[in-house]
C-alpha cells in the first residue's frame, strides 16, 4: 500500500515537470510560430500572365498572343491565384503581427481577409494580420490568408510552397506549406 | 379502454403523416416555385448553354470568379463531394459555375479551374447585359471593388449562395454559403426521388 503510494507521488511528480517542461518550451522559443500551413492547389494561366494582362480585350480571343510591355502593374487580370493557409501562434507576452508575405512562387504575395455580411463575401487586402500575446490566429478560407496573385508555375498537390512571413517585430519566418487539392 | 384506442388511433396517424408528409429541404425553398430564368451564356468550351437543355437534370448554379482563391473554391469543392456523394446519381445532376468578373475569367482559365474540382462543372460566361441580367434574375450581388495597392487590382463582392433548379426547370432551392454538404446532398436526393410534373 505504501509502495503504491509512493509510485503515484513519483508519477505525480513526473506528470508535473513534464507540464512545466512543455510550457516552458513553449516559451522558449518566443515570438511567433507557426502550424499546419497549407496552399491551396491551382493551375497557371495557359497563356501566361502577359496576354492576361489585356483583360477586357482578350474576351472573345483566346488566341492572343503574349504581348511585351502590355503587361501592367496592378492588374494581373487573367492570371492564376492562389492562397496559403496556417495557424499563427505567438508565445509571447507581447501582442505581435504579421506585416509581409513573400515567395517565389507568386508575383505578388498580399495580406488578405474575407469579410461575409449578408452572406456577400467581400475579400480585402489589409496591412497586417495581428497576432495577440500568448495567443493565436487561424489563417483559413473564409478568413485570413496569404494571397498568392500571378502563379509562377503550377501548384501540384503534394508540392511544397516555401513561404516567408516578417513579423512586426522584425523577425522572419519560413513556412514549408504542402500544397493540398482545392 | 375508448380513450385508450383514442390515444392509439392519433398516436397511428402522426407516425403516419410524419412518414408520408413531405420532406423537409434543409435549403430555403422557394414558393411557389417559378421557371428558373434563362441563362444564355457560353461555357468555358465555347459551346452554347441553354438551361433549357437540362431539363430531366437538377442544375446546381453558383456564382463566382477564378481570382477569388477563397470563397469560391470551398463552394466548388463542397459541390465537388456533394457529386461525390451522389454516386451514380450525379449523372441526372449538372453544376455551374457562372462568371461574377467576365473580363478576367477566360475560356482558358475557367477552364483549368474548374478541371481542378470536376470536369463535369460547367463555367458561363458571356456578353455583359446577358450577365446582368442573370445576377438580377437571380438576385446575386456582384459589386466591383478597386483594390489600389493590390496586385489584383480589382475584386468582386458577390453572393454566396447555391441555386437548386429542378428537372422541370423550376427554381426551387437555395443554400447558403457553409451549408454542410450532407445537407446538399440530402436535398438533392429528395429532388431527384420526386420529379415534378412538367
Ligand atoms: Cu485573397
Amino acid at each position: 500500500m505504501r509502495r503504491l503510494f509512493v509510485l503515484f507521488a513519483v508519477a505525480m511528480m513526473v506528470v508535473g515537470l513534464a507540464g512545466c517542461g512543455a510550457s516552458q518550451s513553449g516559451t522558449q522559443t518566443g515570438g511567433i510560430t507557426v502550424r499546419d500551413p497549407w496552399v491551396r492547389a491551382a493551375m497557371m494561366n495557359m497563356a501566361g500572365d502577359q496576354s492576361g494582362a489585356m483583360g477586357n480585350m482578350q474576351q472573345g480571343n483566346m488566341q492572343s498572343t503574349p504581348m511585351a510591355g502590355m503587361q501592367s502593374h496592378g492588374n494581373m487580370a487573367g492570371s492564376a491565384v492562389s492562397a496559403a493557409y496556417m495557424v499563427v501562434v505567438n508565445n509571447s507576452n507581447t501582442a505581435d503581427a504579421i506585416i509581409k508575405a513573400d515567395s517565389d512562387v507568386a508575383q505578388s504575395v498580399e495580406l488578405h481577409n474575407v469579410i461575409m455580411e449578408n452572406n456577400v463575401m467581400q475579400m480585402r487586402q489589409v496591412e497586417a494580420i495581428e497576432v495577440p500575446a500568448n495567443g493565436q490566429v487561424e489563417l483559413k478560407p473564409g478568413s485570413y490568408h496569404v494571397m498568392l496573385i500571378g502563379l509562377n508555375r503550377d501548384l501540384k498537390e503534394g508540392e511544397e510552397v516555401l513561404i516567408k512571413l516578417t513579423t512586426r517585430s522584425g523577425k522572419t519566418i519560413e513556412v514549408k506549406a504542402p500544397v493540398r487539392k482545392p | 379502454m375508448q380513450r385508450w384506442l383514442l390515444r392509439f388511433v392519433v398516436l397511428i396517424a402522426a407516425l403516419a403523416l410524419s412518414g408520408c408528409g413531405a420532406y423537409e429541404f434543409r435549403g430555403t425553398v422557394l414558393e411557389p416555385p417559378n421557371p428558373a430564368p434563362e441563362l444564355p451564356l457560353n461555357d468555358q468550351f465555347g459551346n452554347e448553354f441553354r438551361l433549357s437543355n437540362y431539363r430531366g437534370k437538377v442544375v446546381l448554379a453558383f456564382f463566382g470568379f477564378t481570382h477569388c482563391p477563397d470563397i469560391c473554391p470551398t463552394a466548388l469543392g463542397d459541390l465537388k463531394r456533394v457529386m461525390e456523394k451522389l454516386g451514380k446519381d450525379a449523372e441526372k445532376v449538372q453544376v455551374v459555375f457562372v462568371s461574377v468578373d467576365p473580363e478576367r475569367d477566360t475560356p482558358d482559365l475557367m477552364q483549368r479551374y474548374l478541371a481542378a474540382f470536376n470536369p463535369t462543372f460547367l463555367g458561363l460566361n458571356g456578353d455583359r447585359a446577358a450577365l446582368e441580367k442573370a445576377y438580377k434574375d437571380y438576385g446575386v450581388t456582384v459589386i466591383r471593388r478597386d483594390l489600389p495597392g493590390s496586385g489584383l487590382g480589382y475584386t468582386i463582392d458577390h453572393s454566396g449562395y447555391i441555386y437548386a433548379i429542378d428537372q422541370a426547370g423550376n427554381w426551387r432551392l437555395l443554400w447558403a454559403h457553409g451549408t454542410p454538404v450532407d445537407d446538399i446532398v440530402s436535398d438533392v436526393q429528395a429532388l431527384l426521388r420526386n420529379p415534378p410534373r412538367s
